[in-house]
């Protein structure tokens, strides 16, 4: 249990920071909220020992349909499937570690003797790494060299931490059931894996085949895997969303793979604003906020709330589309900023005065940012974009966008002669 | 009752606390997550390692008795009730950006897994323990400390600027040949060779007639290699036995790979090739020159597989089909190979060809 | 009595010609059955001559027809071994549940490392014969007061690759021959 507690302990931190009162109970529940079922299951059968089955249910061991029901009244999801439930009832609850079959048992001795030297690897590796830092840079043969070997070094050290824990079946178990400590290394390691089996390429796909990364940036690589939900609804890359629940700024989770903390600027660009005087498109900056923190741990950000007086450069502007005009390609880009040191927030307000036409590519120079997540979402006219417009006062809201006929060729006859069969 | 209110409380006092104050308020999240691991102690990379780990306790020797899942599953007096959803592997792949893929191969709900190795092949043991080291042996090549090989011209040439039109032409090809071979390295403990693969490829010309020909000499192959055959067109004609090329199925071929084919060539060494009649052993011309050899078996050596030698009487005694099988070595070049395979049990006649 | 058969079952005797049924059975069974087996049943061709006798005949594998021509017959065993070919049952993707996947998974994790390790040990142990031989070598060629004509003599490797190894050497090895080779007292109990 001390991973559950060291997980929730900053979270237990900042709830007692800004809400010391009114929660007195909230210690002891929040860990009890991030216990396993096992341990849930022995609490509540001390408690009821002496209390018949029917008139108090285990949610892990009902079975009968009435029960079950019984318990959703009040409030309790049973456990599991109902097999499940029906096969512990009279299950002897050996612990996993300790089933008695005999090359299960053989295979767990293996591993263990393998994690066992992992474990020396990574002491020896980390006094390395201390006696290494302990040399003075003449003495390690220059700065140069002295920094790529300790970059070097650390790598391994990462990835000795992983290897030491990916043979775990109970971390592959906790990992599946969501209950992975995101502040540990294989868990981190885990999940990158698996949003890079498909849901990074579903993102990289939207992102290239709209053509975001040449048009918003040159270049993107994303690293961070971002879900965005407008009214709690969670939005697909590259979905249409309807004008009324883009109205309200959406909240963002940015989950970070690395271990430590970044500080993100987050633009949310438009590059298509259409300019009839100009028979093209512009763009313009809907959203706009720097020195974000996120973290593996820290993942959601609210972009509603994030403070004005030090972060927010423009704040939510609604997406529009004017009747007639193609869809507009909302482009959220996380910027990573350099050396994840903070921005000098008044002289990026005093210097940034319009959102029209401020390019995500210039505030990339600018800044020295570099692009590490990106996210897409599409607006078109629907039956609230005219109350939208109205409500945000847009100026052009009546007008209905029209394509150009094309004019037609003049007319020549065609010389068949020269054209042969 | 007390869980579910205590869940539904955090969640309600979360979004609350997760709202973040004037400043960016982000000092007890930088404490336990820090990037700095230059004041880091080995006690604390331990610490980052997940620590439920699967202990070391041993099972009771009781509970190791009393534990009988099967009697206790046949004791039951009701079936359990049906499970719910499983994964399902797709039949088919429809790509990468399909929302139900297949999981990896190893996985045993996957359509592709293959349980085992249920067997440590002779093969494999004997080039282990003994040829490996055999070879490297034999190959071994000094070289005293400080020796450097002569370097060698470039094996693509450049063209002579004699004429305007070699300029931005690609580069020459090898001497005395258009064909760039492998490059042979000296053997040391990395390259020794090794068996790679197998192929059994039968040519029936027959096949055009009367399929039956071709599905029984599928079924010898796949009997002797326990593996699923292809099927091969013509790719050129043979006017004498009716074949157009592209037209009729004329060819089966199966690969083998890791167990069966060191099983294969096991079967091949010690009970095929002894009981052939008057067999020399393979041509010593025989070859690729990549390392790879290649040989042909008679029907009648064909049947003598065990595989077909206990139920011959299935076979129909004239379909039984004769067979080129290709050794597949990872020796860049043909002695290489050869060596191998001598070290293996294949025998070599008449004039050796590099 | 049993009248109705899985189709594997069917298709299985249809090959091997096996009659499904001895006894004489109701007509509409009688007549399935005969399509399966191919008028080879008396019964069924008396059953199929008095009710529907066209459509017992399209499904029969003799038709009067053939019977007549003495068309190319077909061996038995190249009928057999076009269904073992073709046979569409492949076994089903296993399913297993959560802790026997993760047992299994443990399992297949545990070996993959064994067969690792041992793998590495076999490359560390060539590597060691390897620098062995290189230390010996370089002994042989500056410490054997011979001016290296050992050494020399032992750089020559022209009948390795013409004569390769013995036949003699290439025995696949076994637990070890017997002390005997026969044993000659083993009876069948």
């Amino acid at each position: 249990m001390a991973h559950c507690e060291r997980a929730s302990k900053p979270l237990l931190q900042c709830l007692q920071k800004t809400y010391t009162k009114g929660l007195p109970g909230l210690q002891l529940q929040s860990t009890r909220a991030f216990q396993t079922t096992a341990l849930a299951r022995e609490e509540v059968q001390t408690e009821i020992k002496s209390q018949p089955f029917h008139k108090a249910p285990d949610p892990a061991l009902v079975s009968s349909p009435r029960l079950e029901r019984k318990l959703l009244r009040q409030g309790v999801s049973p456990i599991g499937s109902r097999r499940r439930r029906v096969a512990l009832q009279d299950s002897l609850n050996i612990p996993f570690e300790q089933l008695p079959y005999q090359c299960f048992q053989e295979a767990r001795k293996v591993l263990l003797a393998d994690r066992e030297e992992k474990l020396r690897d990574i002491t020896s590796m980390r006094e390395k790494i201390s006696r290494l830092e302990a040399l003075t840079t003449e003495q390690a043969g220059g700065e140069q060299v002295k920094k790529s070997k300790l970059r070097a070094m650390e790598l391994h050290l990462e990835h000795l931490k992983i290897q030491a824990d990916i043979n775990d079946p109970l971390v592959k178990k906790k990992f599946e059931d969501g209950q992975g400590d995101m502040s540990k290394p294989i868990y981190r390691y885990l999940a990158d894996r698996k949003w890079r089996e498909y849901r990074r390429k579903i993102l990289v796909q939207r992102i290239t085949q709209m053509k975001v990364v040449p048009d918003v940036v040159p270049h993107c690589d994303p690293i961070l895997d971002t879900k965005l939900y407008f009214a709690r609804r969670q939005i697909q890359p590259g979905e249409f969303v309807d004008s009324k629940a883009s109205f309200e700024a959406p909240k963002l989770d940015v989950q970070m793979f690395e271990g430590g903390e970044k500080l993100v600027t987050i633009a949310v660009v438009d590059p298509d604003v259409p300019n009839v005087e100009k028979d093209g498109f512009d763009f313009n900056m809907h959203y706009m906020a720097v020195n974000v923190p996120i973290s593996a741990i820290n993942t959601k950000v609210d972009l509603a709330q994030l403070s004005t007086e030090s972060q927010v450069i423009f704040p939510w502007a609604p997406p529009v589309a004017q009747k007639g005009s193609p869809y507009h390609r909302l482009s959220l880009i996380i910027f990573e900023q350099r050396d994840s040191q903070p921005l000098d927030f008044a002289a990026i307000k005093a210097q940034e005065t319009t959102r029209e036409n401020l390019l995500a590519r210039t505030l990339e120079t600018r800044y020295k940012l570099k692009p590490i997540g990106a996210f897409l979402f599409r607006t078109q006219w629907d039956d609230s974009m005219y109350e939208v417009m109205k409500t945000i006062g847009y100026p052009d809201a009546e007008i209905e966008l029209r394509r150009k006929r094309d004019e037609k060729l003049p007319y020549k006859r065609r010389n068949t002669a020269r054209m042969r069969g | 009752m007390a869980v579910s209110e205590s869940s539904r409380y955090l969640t309600r006092s979360l979004s609350r606390a997760l709202v973040p104050s004037a400043r960016p308020a982000t000092l007890c999240w930088r404490r336990n997550a820090s990037d700095q691991a230059s004041s880091r102690s080995p006690s604390a990379d331990l610490s980052e390692l997940e620590s439920t780990s699967i202990s070391s306790t041993s099972t009771a020797e009781d509970v190791v008795k009393s534990y009988d899942p099967v009697s206790k599953a046949r004791g039951r007096k009701t079936k359990l009730p049906r499970s719910r959803y499983q994964f399902r592997s797709p039949k088919y792949y429809r790509g990468p950006l399909h929302p139900h893929q297949p999981p990896p191969p190893s996985d045993p709900s996957s359509r592709l897994y293959v349980p085992g190795p249920f067997s440590l092949p002779r093969v494999e043991q004997t080039w282990q323990s003994t040829v490996a080291s055999d070879i490297l042996t034999l190959l071994y090549v000094h070289n005293p400390p400080g020796f450097k090989p002569p370097v060698k011209a470039p094996r693509l040439r450049d063209w002579d600027d004699t004429s305007p039109y070699h300029k931005n032409r690609n580069l020459r090809g090898p001497r005395g040949g258009d064909v760039l071979r492998l490059l042979r390295k000296p053997i040391d403990f990395n390259n020794i060779p090794h068996l790679e693969r197998i192929t059994i490829h039968s040519y029936v010309n027959m096949a055009t007639e009367n399929s039956s020909w071709l599905h029984a000499a599928g079924i010898a192959v796949q009997a002797i290699s326990n593996v699923r055959v292809q099927t091969y067109k013509s790719k050129t004609g043979v006017p004498k036995w009716g074949i157009v090329p592209g037209r009729g199925t004329v060819a089966c071929k199966a690969e083998l790979h890791g167990e069966n084919m060191l099983h294969f060539f096991g079967k091949l060494v010690d009970i095929v090739l002894p009981r052939i009649k008057d067999w020399q052993g393979i041509k010593g011309s025989s070859g690729d020159s990549s390392g790879n050899i290649t040989f042909g078996l008679e029907p009648e050596a064909v049947a003598l597989f065990p595989e077909i030698e206990v139920n011959y009487d299935m076979y129909p005694p004239k379909m039984i089909p004769g067979c080129h099988i290709t050794i597949h070595t990872s020796a860049r070049t043909d002695k290489d190979a050869r060596l191998l395979l001598s070290a293996l049990g294949m025998p070599f006649y008449g004039k050796i060809v590099d | 009595m049993r009248t109705t058969f899985s189709p594997i079952l069917a298709s299985l005797a249809n090959v091997f010609r096996i009659p499904l049924s001895q006894t004489v059975t109701r007509p509409a069974a009688t007549a399935a059955l005969g399509r399966f087996n191919g008028n080879s049943n008396s019964n069924s061709t008396t059953n199929a001559a008095a009710g529907s006798s066209s459509s017992t005949r399209q499904f029969s594998t003799t038709s009067a027809m053939l019977k007549r021509h003495r068309g190319p017959t077909i061996d038995r065993r190249i009928t057999m071994i076009r269904y073992f070919l073709h046979h569409p049952l492949t076994p089903r993707p296993l399913r297993f549940s959560r802790t026997r996947f993760l047992r299994h998974w443990t399992i297949h994790r545990a070996w993959h490392l064994y067969r690792a390790q041992q793998r590495r040990a076999h490359q560390v142990e060539l590597e060691r014969q390897w620098h062995a031989m290189r230390a010996a070598c370089e002994e042989l060629r500056t410490g054997a007061g011979d001016g290296g004509k050992l050494f020399r003599k032992s750089m020559i490797k022209t009948g390795v690759f013409r004569d390769l190894f013995p036949i003699e050497y290439a025995r696949l090895q076994t637990e070890g021959p017997p002390a005997e080779g026969w044993n000659h007292e083993w009876r069948r109990r």
